[in-house]
């Protein structure tokens, strides 16, 4: 079974993290009106909404994020900078749309940060959250604008561009063949292949991402990561921050800084998130804005962490036993022990007893 | 730290052993014949899941397998979120949409296509826009149009003897096919001098 108590007690763990930090807890309609996130369907995809219709007709969905409600919250308020955590469920339909689930996400959300400061914070916050699940994880960087510079640099097409960005998504070993087709020059083939596979850390990949880079935008790019990086190597071993530029396709939705967590025991990112500014300026507000969230059920379904114990259990034979057993019971809890008492039956075996409880006495 | 690997039951499988035997991934258990379907070789540190071809692409999904071999036919039916990061170069064949001969496509009726790759078949007719009825079927496809269960079907060619065998022609060739090795996304990251170092040595035989 789940450990519900064990997941409540990492959330609060996240909760005090983000608090120490001056963020503010926010709790946000389930509901949105389904016109929000259409008329940004084309950096959303809508296609997995859960839609629900109200008795006059109107079109809502289940938020399928976080980010999206508290973006909307935050360009009605007066303040120019915000700084935002919540907990809450977001709901989503598969990709066939036939079924769908809640999940559970706790994350942040800085909004109006002025500089690379932020980005150094966002991320610090990432690292410690990290650190709280597991030891052994890895944080991955990428970069969505130096990626387009480096795609749009090859076609002004927009098929040929997502193709691209499909290959780099897979690390694909098609990528090399594809360009030649389309006839690229070398030189730029070079490059993307090389952008295609790398991996590892900034300062173990410096040389080649400098080479990579032709524009200006590129360099500076580059030049604001290493600072960044800089601040963060000083407080963390520098193995666990990666660059990886496989790890999201989603560009219209990002515009900059993108990342992702891992641990080692879960097959699939724990923490993602990035800087999203183009959003805000949707909801008429000039404000950078950056965030990430964790998701939690991936790390709770995968993880089989030991349940915590009752401490004693009574198990009684008859009443009259029974109310012996309530007696000693009192006393234990008492003593701030934590007591259940049970008739006995044979619905579980003595060993399926002793992994739930340390102590079990009889009446 | 072990090394995982996920081969595709038959010849394929076979084959890529052999160039993993020859790079320093033998495994003496897995040379002994037997029924098993997982081989462990301690002094190599290599583990071998022996798996049903269209599984390949789900054990390394999942991370239960860091890497996997496995064509693209099955990768692209399958939709898994993996990396397809070398081209074997083996296995080679294509995708192909084939009718009984002198069969036309008249205007906008909607054709009845039998397949093994429903995926992949519904994503092909989609991007170009046209309407198809797909049927699932899980083998023996060229049967499907001479009984009338279809117009036309999608399959695998190699040499295309079968198809001519059943008065079949090919309408258009699609994607080509090769064998890949994948890799699960997250082991990358946290075996990634290991990975690495298995494709440049496969590389380096090819």
């Amino acid at each position: 079974m789940k450990n519900y108590r064990k997941e409540e007690e990492f959330v609060m763990d996240f909760e005090k993290i983000f608090e120490s930090y001056g963020y503010e807890k926010i709790r946000l309609n389930t509901f949105e009106k389904y016109d929000t996130y259409f008329a940004n369907k084309d950096i959303i995809s809508e296609g997995n909404l859960l839609k629900i219709v109200n008795p006059k007709g109107d079109l809502y969905v289940l938020r399928p994020d976080m980010t999206l409600p508290v973006v909307k919250y935050f360009s009605e308020q007066q303040a120019n900078r915000g700084k935002f955590y919540y907990s809450d469920s977001v709901f989503r339909a598969d990709k066939n749309g036939l079924e769908f689930n809640e999940r559970k996400q706790v994350g942040i959300e800085y909004l109006g940060g002025e500089n690379i400061l932020s980005d150094v914070e966002v991320l610090d916050l990432a690292v410690q959250t990290l650190e709280k699940l597991d030891q052994n994880y890895i944080l991955c960087l990428s970069h969505t604008e130096f990626i387009k510079e480096m795609v749009n640099s090859i076609t002004g097409e927009e098929k040929i561009r997502s193709q691209i960005l499909k290959y780099l998504y897979r690390r694909s070993s098609d990528l090399e063949n594809y360009l030649k087709t389309i006839d690229v020059d070398d030189v730029k083939i070079t490059k993307l292949l090389q952008l295609n596979r790398l991996f590892g850390s900034f300062e173990r990949v410096r040389e080649i991402l400098y080479d990579m880079a032709v524009t200006d935008k590129q360099k500076k790019i580059l030049e604001d990561l290493e600072t960044i990086l800089k601040v963060l190597g000083k407080k963390y071993p520098r193995k666990k921050i990666e660059m990886d530029f496989s790890i999201s396709v989603a560009l219209q939705y990002y515009n900059g800084l993108i990342f992702k967590g891992y641990i080692s025991d879960i097959k699939k990112p724990i923490l993602s998130g990035g800087r999203y500014d183009k959003l805000v300026t949707r909801f008429g507000k000039d404000a950078s804005a950056l965030g990430f969230c964790v998701e939690i059920d991936n790390y709770f379904e995968s993880i089989k962490k030991e349940a915590t114990k009752i401490d004693y259990l009574l198990l009684y034979s008859d009443v009259e036993n029974g109310l012996e057993a309530l007696e000693k019971a009192r006393e234990y809890r008492k003593h701030g022990k934590t007591v259940r008492v049970l008739s006995e039956d044979k619905s579980e075996s003595p060993e399926e007893l002793k992994e739930k409880y340390s102590i079990i006495q009889y009446f | 730290m072990y090394i995982n690997i996920a081969l595709p039951k038959g010849r394929l499988g076979k084959k890529t052993y052999d160039l993993l035997k020859k790079i320093g991934y033998s495994c003496r258990e897995l040379e002994e014949e037997g029924r098993k379907l997982v081989f462990t070789s301690e002094e190599n540190q290599v583990r071998y899941f022996w798996v049903k071809p269209t599984d390949v692409p789900v054990y390394v999904e999942k991370g239960i397998a860091d890497i996997g071999v496995a064509g693209v036919d099955v990768l692209m039916e399958s939709e898994a979120d993996v990396y397809d990061m070398l081209d074997l170069g083996f296995g080679r064949c294509y995708f192909a949409i084939a009718a009984p001969k002198g069969w036309k496509y008249n205007g906008n009726r909607t054709i009845k296509i039998a397949t093994k790759y429903i995926n992949y078949s519904r994503k092909h007719f989609e991007k170009v826009e046209k309407k198809v009825d797909l049927i699932k079927l899980n083998g023996s496809v060229e049967l499907a149009p001479m009984v009338g269960l279809s117009d036309a079907i999608v399959d695998i060619v190699e040499t295309g003897a079968t198809l001519k065998e059943n008065n079949l022609e090919i309408i258009e060739r699609l994607e080509d096919i090769s064998a890949r090795v994948i890799v699960n996304k997250v082991s990358y990251k946290f075996k990634n001098e290991t990975i690495e170092k298995i494709l440049e040595d496969i590389r380096g035989e090819l």
